[in-house]
Order: C-alpha cells, then sequence, then structure tokens
C-alpha cells in the first residue's frame, strides 16, 4: 500500500461532498448487496470454535481456531487467557499456512544416501519403528541405555518422550531450553529456585478482593522497566510484554529503558535507548549495584535506592556484599581502573559516566520498577551468570522483587503440571554398571552426561552444544556412583528442534554425525527425526519420523504468567498426511522395544494406560496448580497460608476440598481436560505479590521461594548449625566427594570449586574487556552479535506470510527474483489454502541481513543491499547483505538467529535465498560453552567485515 | 440512526508486529504479494538519535471515496451508509480503475476471485476490458473492515480483535458511549493525508506525524 497520487488527481475535483456523491447514486443505502449476503452464507454460524494454544514459538499463546469441515479457518487469540489476552501475533495468525504447508513432512522415511545427503526412501510407519527399535535394542545391550539422547527441542509438550526414554533407562533427555537462555536464568535458579524474572505487567489478573470476590484487574502499577537485551516487541516469547509496555505506558505513565547495541523495535517504544558494547551487561549492572551501595541515604527522599527490608526475607547479603566489595579494591588488567565504578564501566560499554549515573539513578529511585535481561545479553554471553547474579540483587535490594508492578519470577508462580505422567520415576531405577572390573550399582539418572560427567555437573538444563564433542568422544561420568565409568553416545533422536544449525556452530554438529570409527561405520550410530518440518537437522537423519503439527495434537500451555494458570493446547483438526500424535508414537516404540524383549517397557506403563493422548494430559494435569497459598491479598482466604493447593479453580472456591493438615495440602476436585474444555480451555488461580512474606505480618512465611532455606538467598554454598545449604551444595559435594576432582568447566575460569557467593570472571571474544583478545581488536573491528526475529526462526520461514514482513536490520526485503512453491489463501471454495507456484520479484520478500552502523558502512564502501562478508578470528566466514542504518551501534554487527543460510529445501521461500544470506551460527566458536553448564558464547564473537 | 463505523488506530501502543497485516490476509484470504491491510516499517536518523516509525496502513473508508466516480459499473463500488466502502463482487468487472484512482494504495486485484459480471456491454467506453472474457478479468478486493463479521454482529475487524498492543479501536462513531468515540473525544486525533480532501475515516493517534511521510519515502518501499 504505497501513497500514488498520479491517477487520483485526475478524479480528484470532479465531486465535492458526500451530497455531490448521493446525487449520483452511488451511494447504496440499507439493502444488502449480493456480496454482503454471500459473506454471510458463509460465516460464523458454521464454524465450530476449539480453543487450543499457539506452538508454533514457545510463548504458546492461548488461541481459538475456528475450524469447519475439519479444516482450521480462522486463528484468534482466545480472550480467556491472560497471556495474550485475546489477542495473537502475526505469526500465531498464519498458522494456516505452517499446518497446510507443501513443505510439511508427510509420511516416514529411512536414509538411501551418506548422511547429510537428503536421499531417503518413503517407509511405512512399521518399517520406520522396526529400524528405530531394532537399533535401540541392539545398543542398549552393547552400550546401556545412557548411550542414547533424548532432545525434545522447542515445545513444552515434551513429556511422552521423555517417558518413554526415562522407562528404556536412559537420564539423557533434553529440550529446547539448552540453548535458549541458560546463563540468563542463572540468578534466578540459584538465589530463589526460579528461572526467568519478568515484569508485572500480565494483564488482566485475577485478584482477590477485600469483599472476599475474585476480580480480573487490569490497571498497571508498573513505573519503570528496564529491558537489558531484551527485545520483546520482537523475540515475543513473553508474550504480554508487548502490551503490557505500551499499557503501562499510556496508562501508568511508566517508563522504558532499553539496553541494547541496536535500536529493537522495543527500543522505539523507550523513554531511553542505552547502545554499549556487546557483552558487558554485568559490567553495567554491577556499575548500577555498586552506584546504589555508594549514594544510597536512607535520609535523603532522592537517594532512598534500597528498600532494607529485603534483609528479613533474605539470607547471606553480608557476605554477598563484602565479596562484591572486594572487587572494587582490585585494578582490572584491561584499563587499571576499579572494578565497577563509573569509569572502568564507561571504559568497558562505551557509554558515558553520565548515562550510567542517570541509569542507576532511575532504577534505584523508581518505585515500583523492573529490572529484566534477556537472552541476547546475559543469556548469551559466557559470563552472563555473574548479570544474571546481579541482577536478581538489584531487584531485591530495591524493594522490587515480587512487588506489585515490579518483577515476577514466572518460574516460582506458574502451575504445576507433567506429575507422574513424564515418568520421572523411572530413573530412580537400580541399574549395575562394570566399571574397571567391579561392578557398581546406582539409579539410572546417576549415569546423566552433564550432571555426573566430567564437565559440566552443574548444568541442570544440560549441555546441549556439547552433544557434539559427546558424539566423538563419549562421556566421562567423574561424579556419583558411577565414577570411572565411560559411555559413548550412540543415538541422537531429535524431535522439534535443529540442533545441526542452531545448537552451535553447524560445521561442528555435522562433523560429530558424519564421524565415523576405524572400521567405516558412523560413529553415532542411530539419528533419528521427528517434526513436522523438513528442518536441516533431517538432512542428517537416518530415520524421519512425521509428527502431528500443533494444531493435531494435544496438550498444555502455562509459561511465563504472574500466576497459576494452564491451558489446553487441544488438538482441533486430525493429523495430516501419514503424520502421528506424540502419544501414539511413545506406545509404538514402546510395544516394539517391548516385542524385541525389554521388559523395561511395560503395556501398563504406555500403550494399556495411555488409550488416547486426553488420558496422557490428565495425568498431566493432577498436581495442578500445585503451588502454595502465600502473598497478598492471600488467594484462599479461607485455607491455611503456606498450604499448597491442588484442584480446579471452583472447587476451591467453593470449599470442596479436603486438607491434610500433616502435609499442608489443600485438595480440591483435580483438573482435568474436559473441565478445561468446559471453560474456555483455562484453568486461572488468583494473583497475589510479595508472596515471600506473610500476608499479614512482615515476616518470611517459609513457604517461598523455593530454595534450601525458603529465603532469598546471597550465598550459595555454606554450613549452619551442622546442616549445609545453598543452590550450588550439592555440586560442590559431588566434588568432595570425587577428592576435590575440579569440573573442566570451572578449570577454565581458574575456579576449583562452584563460589560461595558472588562471583565475576570475564567474557570470552571481547578485546574490551578481556585482555586475552586485545590482540584481535585490530583485524576484527567489528562485536558481532545476534538475536532473535519472531517472523523467521529456524521452524516458521517456509511461512509466506512472515516474509512479507520486515524486522529491525536483520530481516529485510532484499530477495534476489525467484520462484517457489508456497501455500496460497483462498477466498473461495473448501480448502483454506492450496499450494502453487509463485514469482517474487526482487525486493519484496524478507530474508536475513546484516545490520550495520552507517559511518561504519561508508568507511567499507559499502551501501544498503551490497554483499559483504564477515569472518571471524577462526577463519569462518558467511555471506549477506548488508542493511545499513544509524540504529546500531559503531562498531556492532547484528544477524538474526537462523535467518539466513537455510540449506535444507523445506524451507520453501528462505531455501531459494540461502547463498547470499548469512548464518549467525556459522561464526559461533564451539569451544566456547560457559564454565558453569556448558551454554554456547552465541554472542561472544568479533569480526571483519568486506564487500563480497 | 445508521451507525458511523471507525477505526481508530493508537500509534502509542503500535508495537510493529504486523498481526495486522497478517490477520488480515488470514481472515480475507488475500493472496501473497497484495494486502488490504500493511505495517509500513521505516528507519531513519543516525546513530545515536535513530529513528523506526511503525505506520499499520488500511483503507480510509473515506467519506469522499475517490474509488467510486471512476468505476464505470453503477454500484460495483459504493459506500454504505455506516460509512464502509465496499465492492460488489457481482458487478465488479475487473477493469482497475478505481485501483489507480486511490491515492493510498489501497485496492488490488485478486488474482483467485474471477469477474462474474459480463465485461461485453462496458467494453465500449472501458478499453480496459475490451475483448475479454468475464473469467480472464479479476475482481477488486479491498479492506471492508471486514464487513463480513459486522454482518453477523461481531463490530470488530480481525485485525482490531488480534492487535497485539491493543493498539485498534472499531466502533460507532454515532455512539458517544462508544469506545471509538471515548478516545476520539480524549486524544489529539490525525488523518493520513487528510489535505488530498477524501476525508478518510480511519483515524489515528500519532504523536509523531512523521510517520505519514517517513513510512511513504523511497528507501523505506
Amino acid at each position: 500500500m504505497q501513497v500514488s497520487r498520479r491517477v487520483f488527481l485526475k478524479y480528484a475535483g470532479a465531486l465535492s461532498g458526500l451530497a455531490a456523491l448521493n446525487k449520483t447514486g452511488l451511494v447504496s443505502l440499507k439493502h444488502l448487496s449480493p456480496a454482503e449476503a454471500e459473506a454471510m452464507q458463509t460465516s460464523m454460524g458454521k464454524y465450530e470454535v476449539k480453543y487450543t494454544a499457539d506452538a508454533m514459538c514457545p510463548a504458546e499463546c492461548g488461541m481459538e481456531m475456528w475450524v469447519k469441515d475439519g479444516k482450521i479457518a480462522k486463528i484468534y487469540g482466545n480472550k480467556a487467557v491472560p497471556m495474550n489476552d485475546g489477542i495473537a501475533c502475526a505469526k500465531g495468525a498464519s498458522g494456516q499456512q505452517l499446518v497446510y504447508s507443501p513443505y510439511r513432512l508427510k509420511y516416514p522415511m529411512i536414509r538411501v544416501g551418506e548422511r547429510g545427503s537428503g536421499k531417503f526412501k518413503r517407509v511405512t510407519w512399521d518399517e520406520a519403528i522396526d529400524h528405530i527399535g531394532l537399533k535401540l535394542t541392539d545398543i542398549k545391550k552393547k552400550y546401556g541405555a545412557e548411550s542414547v539422547i533424548m532432545d525434545c527441542g522447542d515445545v513444552t509438550d515434551r513429556d511422552q518422550y521423555y517417558r518413554l526414554f526415562f522407562a528404556y533407562g536412559t537420564p539423557n533427555t533434553t529440550e529446547h531450553g539448552a540453548i535458549c537462555d541458560v546463563p540468563r536464568r542463572h540468578g534466578p535458579r540459584l538465589m530463589v529456585g526460579g528461572k526467568r524474572w519478568e515484569p508485572d505487567i500480565m494483564r488482566p489478573q485475577l485478584v482477590r478482593q477485600s469483599d472476599g470476590s475474585l476480580k480480573k484487574d487490569y490497571t498497571y502499577k508498573s513505573k519503570l522497566i528496564v529491558y537489558n537485551g531484551w527485545n520483546p516487541f520482537v523475540a515475543t516469547r513473553i508474550f504480554y510484554e508487548n502490551r503490557g509496555t505500551v499499557g503501562a505506558k499510556v496508562e501508568n505513565g511508566c517508563k522504558v529503558v532499553v539496553i541494547d547495541p541496536s535500536y529493537s523495535n522495543t527500543a522505539t517504544a523507550a523513554d531511553m535507548w542505552l547502545a554499549p558494547r556487546a557483552g558487558t551487561d554485568g559490567d553495567l549492572f554491577g556499575a548500577m549495584l555498586r552506584y546504589i551501595l555508594e549514594n544510597d541515604n536512607q535520609n535523603d527522599p532522592n537517594k532512598k535506592y534500597i528498600d532494607w527490608s529485603f534483609k528479613k526475607y533474605s539470607t547471606g547479603w553480608d557476605d554477598f556484599e563484602a565479596a562484591f566489595k572486594s572487587w572494587w579494591g582490585k585494578k582490572d588488567p584491561i584499563n587499571g581502573l576499579s572494578y565497577f565504578s563509573l569509569d572502568w564501566t564507561a571504559d568497558r560499554t562505551g557509554l558515558s559516566k553520565a548515562q550510567i549515573e542517570e541509569l542507576s539513578h532511575l532504577f534505584g529511585i523508581t518505585k515500583p520498577a523492573a529490572l529484566v535481561w534477556g537472552m541476547q545479553s546475559p543469556g548469551h554471553h559466557y559470563n552472563g551468570y555473574c548479570a544474571s547474579i546481579i541482577g536478581v540483587a538489584l531487584n531485591v535490594i530495591t524493594g522490587n522483587f515480587d512487588a506489585p508492578g515490579g518483577v515476577i519470577d514466572c518460574e516460582l508462580v506458574k502451575a504445576d503440571k507433567g506429575g507422574s505422567a513424564t515418568g520421572k520415576q523411572f530413573k530412580k531405577k537400580k541399574v549395575k554398571r562394570n566399571i574397571d572390573g567391579k561392578e557398581v550399582e546406582g539409579e539410572v539418572e546417576h549415569l546423566h552426561m552433564d550432571l555426573f560427567g566430567s564437565k559440566y555437573p552443574a548444568a541442570w538444563d544440560d549441555a546441549v552444544a556439547d552433544y557434539p564433542n559427546a558424539f566423538k568422544e563419549g562421556v566421562d561420568v567423574r561424579y556419583g556412583p558411577f565414577r570411572g565409568h565411560h559411555y559413548p553416545i550412540k543415538a541422537y533422536i531429535l524431535r522439534t528442534g535443529n540442533t545441526v544449525l542452531t545448537g552451535s556452530a553447524p560445521w561442528k554438529w555435522k562433523d560429530a554425525i558424519l564421524a565415523k570409527d576405524a572400521k567405516g561405520n558412523y560413529k553415532l550410530e542411530l539419528n533419528v527425526f521427528i517434526d513436522t518440518l523438513n528442518l536441516e537437522s533431517a538432512l542428517y537423519a537416518d530415520v524421519i519420523l512425521p509428527e502431528a503439527s500443533y494444531a493435531e495434537r494435544q496438550s498444555l500451555s502455562d509459561i511465563y504468567p504472574s500466576h497459576q494458570v494452564i491451558y489446553n493446547r487441544d488438538a482441533v483438526i486430525k493429523p495430516l498426511h501419514e503424520c502421528k500424535k506424540p502419544t501414539d508414537i511413545m506406545n509404538m516404540l514402546a510395544k516394539k522395544l517391548n516385542e524385541l524383549g525389554d521388559s523395561d517397557l511395560k503395556a501398563a506403563d504406555f500403550w494399556e494406560k495411555y488409550k488416547s493422548e486426553e488420558d496422557f494430559v490428565n495425568e498431566m494435569l493432577a498436581p495442578a496448580p500445585g503451588r502454595v497459598n502465600v502473598g497478598t491479598p492471600l488467594p484462599y482466604p479461607k485455607y491455611p497460608e503456606g498450604y499448597k493447593l491442588i484442584g480446579t479453580p471452583d472447587s476451591l472456591e467453593k470449599g470442596e476440598v479436603t486438607i491434610d493438615n500433616a502435609k499442608k495440602v489443600v485438595k480440591g476436585k483435580s483438573v482435568t481436560v474436559e473441565w478445561l474444555r468446559n471453560n474456555h480451555g483455562v484453568a486461572i488461580w488468583p494473583m497475589s505479590w510479595r508472596r515471600y512474606k506473610k500476608h499479614n505480618a512482615d515476616e518470611p512465611n517459609k513457604a517461598f521461594p523455593n530454595t534450601s532455606t525458603k529465603l532469598i538467598e546471597f550465598k550459595f554454598d555454606w554450613k549452619d548449625g551442622g546442616k549445609r545449604y545453598g543452590g550450588y551444595k550439592s555440586y560442590n559435594e559431588k566434588i568432595e566427594k570425587a577428592g576435590g576432582e575440579v569440573p573442566l568447566g570451572l578449570k577454565e575460569i581458574g575456579f576449583t570449586k562452584f563460589p560461595e557467593t558472588f562471583f565475576w570472571f570475564e567474557t570470552k571474544w571481547n578485546p574490551h574487556t578481556n585482555p586475552e583478545y586485545k590482540k584481535y581488536a585490530k583485524d576484527y573491528p567489528f562485536q558481532l552479535i545476534c538475536g532473535r526475529v519472531h517472523h523467521s526462526m529456524s521452524g516458521t520461514q517456509m511461512i509466506p506470510w512472515l516474509g512479507e514482513i520486515k524486522t529491525e536490520g536483520t530481516w529485510q526485503p532484499m530477495n534476489k527474483e525467484f520462484e517457489a512453491d508456497v501455500p496460497e489463501a483462498m477466498p473461495m471454495g473448501d480448502e483454506p489454502m492450496k499450494s502453487m507456484k509463485k514469482k517474487f520479484k526482487a525486493n519484496t520478500y524478507s530474508v536475513g541481513s546484516i545490520w550495520m552502523n552507517t559511518d561504519d558502512a561508508k568507511k567499507l564502501g559499502l551501501k544498503s543491499g551490497d554483499l559483504a562478508v564477515v569472518e571471524n578470528p577462526l577463519k569462518k566466514s558467511t555471506k549477506g547483505k548488508v542493511f545499513v542504518s544509524g540504529g546500531i551501534r559503531p562498531g556492532i554487527i547484528k544477524i538474526g538467529f537462523a535467518t539466513g543460510g537455510r540449506f535444507s529445501p523445506g524451507m520453501g521461500p528462505a531455501y531459494k535465498s540461502k547463498d547470499y544470506t548469512p548464518s549467525h551460527n556459522d561464526l559461533v566458536d564451539p569451544d566456547v560453552l560457559s564454565p558453569i553448564m556448558g551454554f554456547p558464547g552465541y554472542a561472544d564473537m568479533i569480526v571483519k567485515v568486506k564487500k563480497a | 440512526m445508521s451507525k458511523k463505523y471507525a477505526l481508530l488506530v493508537d500509534l502509542r501502543r503500535c508495537v510493529g508486529c504486523t498481526s495486522c497485516q497478517v490477520s488480515c490476509k488470514m481472515e480475507n484470504a488475500v493472496p501473497i504479494g497484495q494486502f488490504r491491510s500493511k505495517v509500513d516499517i521505516a528507519d531513519t536518523g543516525e546513530y545515536p538519535k535513530p529513528k523506526r516509525y511503525f505506520f499499520p496502513k488500511i483503507c480510509n473508508q473515506c467519506d469522499e471515496a475517490p474509488c467510486i466516480m471512476p468505476c464505470p459499473v453503477k454500484g460495483a463500488t459504493y459506500k454504505r451508509e455506516d460509512g464502509v466502502v465496499m465492492v460488489n463482487r457481482d458487478l465488479c468487472i475487473g477493469c482497475g480503475r478505481c485501483v489507480g484512482a486511490c491515492p493510498y494504495g489501497a485496492r488490488f486485484m485478486h488474482p483467485h476471485i474471477p469477474v462474474k459480471n459480463d465485461p461485453k456491454p462496458y467494453a465500449k467506453n472501458v478499453h480496459e476490458v475490451a475483448g475479454k472474457k468475464a473469467k480472464d478479468l479479476r475482481v477488486v478486493d479491498k479492506c471492508d473492515y471486514c464487513s463480513h463479521r459486522l454482518a453477523e454482529g461481531i463490530e470488530e475487524p480481525a485485525c482490531v480483535r488480534n492487535c497485539v498492543g491493543k493498539a485498534r479501536t472499531f466502533g460507532d462513531l454515532n455512539d458517544s458511549d462508544s469506545s471509538v468515540s471515548k478516545l476520539k473525544a480524549s486524544v489529539k486525533t490525525t488523518y493520513w493525508h487528510p489535505e488530498y480532501g477524501t476525508k478518510p475515516r480511519t483515524v489515528f493517534i500519532a504523536p509523531d506525524e512523521k510517520v505519514f511521510s517517513a513510512a511513504d519515502s523511497q528507501i523505506n518501499k
């Protein structure tokens, strides 16, 4: 839609005023036109409305899908789900183009060529399941069940696969979180037992009123939100941060600060945009903490930064503060300045002292405020743990943790789900292994490759980026009962993920999957790919199983809420093509393994127990909401404070419960799929704030948060009264029991055990902060960062409606002319989508691009649309067109995550641009795995750029 | 009194997500490459003061709609009493004159909806259809505020229904209690190129009116 007055002017003036228009008789009144009548005939009454959720991205918004003749006709947000409050993003609304995509996997396939050649033959499900079953049986006999990894990728209905493989006998299951933002969520897990901290802007919230009733509350309370390296407008996984941010601004005068080297879409809503150098998030947080500690004055209303009541609800602050302050006396080798001082921070971040001061003061003095940090900052840096820990401290000491309008740990407050369906109980099974001629007994879970392996024994989110090393070298168990046990990795089952492209550097993954032994056999004997989509990782599989799309299978969604909410991700249509649901795939494989003689897989645990996916989901719902009755206002004043609540909202409301005082549990009627279907798909329990304190007294309730002391912990490993506490306690105990053997990750940063309180170390590949890399600064003058482009993630680039969108500087209409099969919406007939060939003119369709600053581009003789080569010191390079703008800090290059270089034909239009679009992952250093949990340093890299 | 429909876009709340653009395509089966509703995104300014504008474009449902006059078929394109500018797919002969006449680019020929009305009687005066049969021609399409939803009493076009920032408000300007009336009365509003004299019905709250010119500049096409 483009303004053009060329023809308009020809007619302009021919008419003047509505009266003139009326005289022409062209204004039709009252009677329905035939077109309107037709519209009515085809409209609303004929649809069946199904409540489900969108699993195209991990925000998993509640959705309404309107079905006609067994096909998805309309997609809207579900108004009953508070995460999205009835709205749907572009991706969510484009679901038909994924479900009805010609690029879907349609039937099982077995590889006929070499791995990676993409040559497969179509087989029956029986043949495919036979093939996998025989291999898994053989591998278990020869190497042990632990030689199999089940990687469940990016959606939350992983439970069926976890159950299957726990029962089979391997503890090595994982999901996408392991390659998402592990360092970002470290502080919350360590200090409150949670995960992600988000601003209190999910609206509506269901709140108990003083008269005892429950009300949907839409009012915003936030006065300041600081988004550090977090871009909710584009990386929309915490979906309410879109409408919440602008809502809090317009309705409550909330200020917004965005800290990001690139001018993100979120920055467009910012009152202050700060663009520091990449990888200096912890530096800035440290400076804020030092500024607040040095300048706090309880007697000066303009400097009353700290809310000292936090000390009542926490433990270990004095130790933390002392450890933090000990750094002030040290001089940083990179600049000779005192750590966390304004000068030091200005030197390292590239921000001015005035900017750092202003931010620190603003955050200290504005209440309520929320400081949040995202996956694009602490999440993707080697030392992101430090930033995450300081971020928690900043929110806690300023009184913003779980305050109305402050910051909420959404992991701590979301509903419990999964329960026994997930099969965790199978990991408790006793097994024996022969180690150096001695038979040793332990539990299945003691075989875990990370938690008991030699490298990252605190990797509670699994070190997926280390899998390529495990494929080639196997696993050394160094901790726990099986210490000394070595086992190979022989099978990798990947489901709804694309690790070959995004699991660190693609070349490293390919190399490991293709590695052969002396006899010429693949070291990794079995590589299975299960998905709806034909992603790059499928090209490297031995067997491909087509899974029902998110609209064709059932599970639950519940993520990132401010209080307990759970909703049914219902199956909306029947599986298309030969696709099968996870529950059916689980049962088929379990039965096959049983037939092949594996008695660990029993009928009573699988195919006789779960006759349908609804049986499985009902079991998952049994523990919900499973959280304690705490906070102000108390969610259920009629039940004792601190008791765990289980059951439907209405049974708890009506008092149809049993109360177990010994176990401190209030139990109503279990939530079921049927209950959800009768309630717009969603169960919602009441919101409360300051859930760490008693509702009627200024003292801790000892039921929240989820730490060893039920207090906020600023210490991570300590002894008190003969007992040991803290988030790192169990990992240090492992090290001690292993005679002090230091895990590889900790060795890298010179630690001998997990630290007892505040700690600091530098990131990698950053010449501005780590002296080791200063020598590269001249030849590699740019820092390379990456970020999500919501519309073009690994698994949605085949959707043409999303290619018509441009995003920031990393997803721009810079295509060459091409032709591709695409699903096209049909305005007439019974099919919502029809596949057809379409021609796309040059520069009309978005492709991955390389974002750089105007002045930088000028110096290199580059302009928007020019092809450039980006190369790193490891001599890896990638190629793409540049987008030049003033919206990025000089010295920074940004590429979207998995936007370019898409080499699977299953990507549709995106495949056509693979030769001139950049792959950020090709430049990732696969050996930079963060020391505590083995997470890839996705945004720790420097590069040079030249015209191609 | 008839209703007087209007759509208000509050750019203070627009997050640039393009949900309106895609939701419209989903709702109305708009073909790839064409738009009833489109978000233009413009990058301007230099570091450290860059600016990015999001401009969600949609048919203005002009009260003096310049697309009606050029139409050679009486009633093929018309304005309803409630203000919605409609295309009658039974009458449209697909000449495309209205497409060029709209200064906002709000109209296009729909490749998958063939013309029903026999163009032959018009061919003498309408050279665009001369010698062509109905099946070779395609009707014009445009935003009609999701008239099929309105007809069912759902006074909420799909773009409003799914708007991520809750930036879009739709309703009846003749009802002073409607949210669109109240918002329009309480906040300064503006229009997209009102100087064209078409009397647009689609209203914007635009804190920075440069959004209109920036989005139409050459580099941001």
